[in-house]
C-alpha cells in the first residue's frame, strides 16, 4: 500500500521512495485497467444486491405442533447468529487493531473498544453459547427461559445462588 | 588409458632406482592419485575428448511429462482464455442499493459473471428450496398427524366396541332354526 494520504504534506525522502516503488508495479496496471478494462465493461454493467429477509414469527409466537412455523423461526434464528457472530468478529478486530497500534499505551487509549468489546461477548455468549452443535433455536429459547427462571430465584446472574429456595411458580 | 599403465610403470621404475627418493614411496604407488595426463592446459577447438555416456532411460520420464503437459493444456488454456476474457470484458458487478419497487431476480444476488449464469441457468433460486422443505415437512407433519389419530381411534374403538371398527357383523337372529332343541326329547 502506498504512505498514505493522511501525510501528503509531509512526505520525507523514505516515504517518496516507497511511493516510487509502488508506483513501479501499480501504475502500468492502474493504467492497463483505466484504459482499456473499464470502458469495455462500462456498456453493460452488472449489478449484484444483497439479500433482504423478512421477518417471520420468532418461536415464542409459535404454536406447540406446528412444525412450518418452527422451520422458519429456526432459520431466522441461524441468519441472525450469523449476523452477530459477524458484529462480534468486527468489534475483536477494533480492538485488536487498537491493541496493535498503541502497543505499550494501549491501557491509555482502548479501553472503551475494550469494554464494547466485552459486553459484546457477553451478550453472544448469553444467547448463543454452550447449546449444542445443532444450531436449534428451541435450545436457546429453554436457555433464556431457564435464566430468567434463575434469575427470579436468584437474583442476577454472577451473584451467587440463595441457599434456600421456598416453592416458587 | 594405455597411457595411465605406462606411467605407472615407469613411476615404479622410477622409486626401484631410488629407494630412498620421497617421490612415490614403494609400497602405495597404486593407491595414490596419478598425476592426469592433461594437467598442462591444452585448449581444444571443440569440446574436447568426446564420451559415449552410459545412462538409464529417460524415454518413458519425458514421454510422461510431456503427455501430462498436453492433457493438461487442452482444456486448460481454453478455460483459462474464456475466463480471462469474461474477467476483462464482462467484469465483476458492483453492490448497489436496491431500487424502489424493484424485485431482483435470484441470480442478481450474486456477484461474478459466472457464478450470475450458473445461478440463473443451473441452479433453482434458495427460495424455491425454502418452499420445497417447507413443503415436505407440512407433508409429513400431516401424515405423522394422520398415523397418530388412526392410533388413537382404533384403540378406543377396540376397548369400547361401539364404533364402525371391530364391529363384526352377527346373522339375524331370524334366521336361526331352533328345531332340533325345541322339544326336550329330540
Amino acid at each position: 500500500m502506498p504512505t498514505g494520504d493522511e501525510n501528503v504534506g509531509n512526505k520525507n525522502l523514505f516515504f517518496r521512495f516507497y511511493d516510487g516503488l509502488y508506483a513501479l508495479i501499480d501504475g502500468p496496471v492502474t493504467l492497463f485497467r483505466e484504459k482499456f478494462v473499464e470502458p469495455a465493461q462500462s456498456g453493460n454493467k452488472l449489478y449484484y444486491y444483497h439479500r433482504r429477509y423478512r421477518r417471520v414469527p420468532s418461536i415464542d409466537e409459535c404454536e406447540v405442533g406446528d412444525p412450518i412455523c418452527y422451520y422458519e423461526a429456526n432459520e431466522q434464528f441461524r441468519r441472525d447468529k450469523h449476523v452477530e457472530d459477524n458484529i462480534l468478529s468486527i468489534l475483536r478486530q477494533r480492538r485488536l487493531e487498537c491493541e496493535h497500534y498503541h502497543r505499550y499505551d494501549a491501557d491509555k487509549y482502548c479501553e472503551k473498544v475494550k469494554q464494547d468489546y466485552l459486553t459484546a461477548e457477553t451478550n453472544w455468549f448469553t444467547k448463543y453459547g454452550d447449546i449444542g452443535p445443532k444450531l436449534d433455536v428451541r435450545a436457546a429459547y429453554m436457555k433464556q427461559k431457564h435464566r430468567l427462571i434463575w434469575e427470579r430465584r436468584h437474583g442476577p446472574v454472577g451473584s451467587g445462588m440463595k441457599s434456600s429456595v421456598t416453592v416458587e411458580h | 588409458m594405455v597411457g595411465m599403465s605406462v606411467l605407472r610403470v615407469a613411476a615404479g621404475f622410477a622409486a626401484r632406482l631410488n629407494p630412498f627418493k620421497q617421490g612415490f614411496s614403494n609400497g602405495r604407488l597404486l593407491n595414490r592419485t596419478i598425476p592426469k595426463t592433461e594437467s598442462a592446459a591444452v585448449r581444444y577447438g571443440s569440446h574436447g575428448k568426446q564420451m559415449f555416456v552410459f545412462k538409464p532411460s529417460d524415454y518413458y520420464d519425458r514421454r510422461f511429462l510431456h503427455l501430462l503437459r498436453y492433457y493438461i493444456l487442452l482444456t486448460g488454456i481454453p478455460v483459462a482464455a474464456i475466463i480471462t476474457y469474461i474477467n476483462v470484458f464482462i467484469g465483476e458487478a458492483e453492490l448497489a442499493e436496491i431500487p424502489e419497487n424493484y424485485v431482483p431476480e435470484h441470480w442478481e444476488y450474486y456477484k461474478h459473471p459466472i457464478t450470475r449464469w450458473i445461478a440463473r441457468n443451473l441452479y433453482d433460486p434458495p427460495e424455491k428450496n425454502y418452499e420445497k422443505m417447507m413443503a415436505l415437512i407440512e407433508i409429513e407433519s400431516e401424515k405423522a398427524e394422520m398415523r397418530r389419530t388412526q392410533m388413537d381411534v382404533r384403540k378406543l374403538m377396540r376397548e369400547k366396541g361401539d364404533g364402525p371398527w371391530y364391529h363384526y357383523e352377527t346373522m339375524d337372529k331370524s334366521l336361526i332354526d331352533y328345531s332340533p332343541k325345541s322339544t326336550p326329547d329330540n
